[in-house]
């Protein structure tokens, strides 16, 4: 009885827990987690010939904030003193899109395109999935 | 005086247009690659009985980019309202020339490779590219940002800038001709030329600058410098330090700074600094500051900040406080 009423508390938490997936257009090549985070923060331009157009979600998206949670490593505070620094030296953030419809559009036409979509989202295949985590 | 009126109109049209404008990150001109911005500073200071009010800043920002061509703008009242008062006196100044802080035009040549023309602020140090009170962890800025180097070059520019799993990063600097501008530097040149090199790996940052330049002002004279910059940041706690030298060919003399800083976060709005600085010279102005400081930001892009700073050199002492604005 005690198993069952564990397992039942497992399949809850599995049930409620969100997977997330970073997707990029066909042609972006093999990138580690630290150079997503130099990419998002437009340090990293390219590789191996790739130009990256990173593109974000809404500030207020939960994707997003579950994107910056696992991958940028910094408090939202401190993106937007790492964003406010760069309007002064002369740069913009990633482009924002409204909806994860538009970020798969955008990425599945653009090359070197990067974002992030819950997986439920994803009905294309003809992007690229690079990373798949949960939250 | 129009000038002021025109920045204003320009700004209230700007951002009334903009619905979706945040603070602190500027706006797009329409759908054109041109964004505007800007920042206002204001402080007080109370130094050995004397208090002082200044409106220090009133700037205007403008860049934009079209295919590998990009430029930056700034122009900026200084010191447009000062304000002291004393046990005997109370007098007002007001500057109201509207000074070019930047302009330039970068070309990226490729991903890595960008180049510059025009007047930039000298990419040395932490301080120095981001010389704006709002910018700022305190309200002054380390002694050694302020005298080791000419904080701004006009002329040419060159980054080389390489990510692999850390970034690496080449700044030179060229200037062979007249500033823009050359009384708003903190030194009248006619010449400087500058190396840096910088490698960040995630939360660390190691920085090193050397370089000549050429003052023409009061005494000329040609100085040599050079300065070592490390950091670490996470979002709890900002460590950093940087150590450099001067030398004067006239003087046959060297000048020593340097300053240890940290800071920490108590949460997302309020900040507590302490910074220990010294100044080592062989005229009579050696000096050793420790900084309390305090920031709150209710918005990254507002500050309300406040410091203290105990000075060994004598009737230094002060308090200030700033508010400050990006928009």
């Amino acid at each position: 009885m005690k198993y069952l009423f564990f397992l039942l508390l497992l399949s809850t938490i599995v049930l409620k827990a969100q997977n997330y997936l970073l997707i990029a257009h066909k042609d972006v090549p093999k990138l580690s987690e630290n150079q997503i985070k130099a990419i998002f923060l437009k340090k990293m331009k390219s590789k191996e010939g790739v130009h990256f157009i990173p593109v974000n979600l809404g500030v207020k998206d939960s994707t997003r904030r579950a994107f910056e949670s696992k991958y940028m490593s910094m408090s939202l505070q401190r993106l937007k003193s790492y964003w406010a620094k760069q309007h002064y030296l002369g740069h913009r953030p990633p482009h924002s899109f409204k909806s994860q419809k538009a970020v798969i559009a955008f990425i599945t036409k653009v090359a070197g395109s990067i974002g992030y979509i819950q997986e439920s989202a994803l009905k294309n295949s003809d992007i690229q999935i690079i990373f798949r985590w949960s939250k | 005086m129009f000038h002021r009126f025109f920045i204003l109109l320009i700004l209230c049209s700007v951002l009334s247009a903009e619905n979706s404008y945040q603070l602190g990150e500027g706006v797009q001109i329409d759908e054109l690659p041109i964004f505007v911005g800007g920042y206002i500073s204001t402080d007080y200071r109370y130094k050995d009985e004397e208090h002082r009010f200044r409106v220090d800043d009133i700037a205007l920002l403008s860049y934009g980019n079209y295919k590998a061509l990009s430029y930056m703008a700034e122009v900026e009242f200084k010191e447009f309202y000062v304000l002291t008062q004393d046990k005997d006196s109370t007098h007002t100044e007001q500057d109201n020339k509207l000074y070019i802080e930047r302009l330039y035009l970068d070309y990226a040549f490729s991903d890595a490779l960008t180049g510059r023309a025009g007047k930039y602020n000298t990419p040395i140090g932490f301080w120095n590219l981001l010389p704006i009170n709002i910018l700022r962890d305190t309200s002054s800025n380390p002694i050694t940002n302020e005298l080791l180097y000419p904080k701004f070059t006009t002329g040419l520019g060159m980054e080389y800038n390489s990510f692999d799993e850390g970034e690496f990063k080449l700044d030179l600097m060229l200037q062979h001709n007249d500033s823009l501008d050359n009384d708003y530097n903190n030194y009248e040149i006619d010449a400087h030329y500058g190396l840096g090199l910088s490698y960040e790996y995630d939360s660390y940052l190691i920085k090193l600058n050397t370089g000549y330049f050429h003052k023409i002002n009061i005494l000329e004279d040609d100085f040599a410098y050079a300065l070592l910059s490390g950091k670490y940041e996470d979002d709890m706690y900002k460590l950093m330090g940087e150590f450099g030298s001067q030398y004067s060919k006239e003087k046959s003399d060297f000048i020593y700074s340097g300053y240890l800083q940290g800071l920490y976060h108590f949460n997302d709005k309020h900040a507590g600094i302490l910074r220990l600085e010294y100044l080592n010279n062989t005229d009579s102005i050696d000096d050793n500051i420790a900084v309390f400081a305090y920031t709150y930001r209710p918005l990254y892009a507002i500050a309300l900040k406040s410091e203290y700073q105990f000075h060994s050199k004598d009737d230094s002492d002060q308090f200030i406080f700033s508010f400050s604005v990006l928009f």
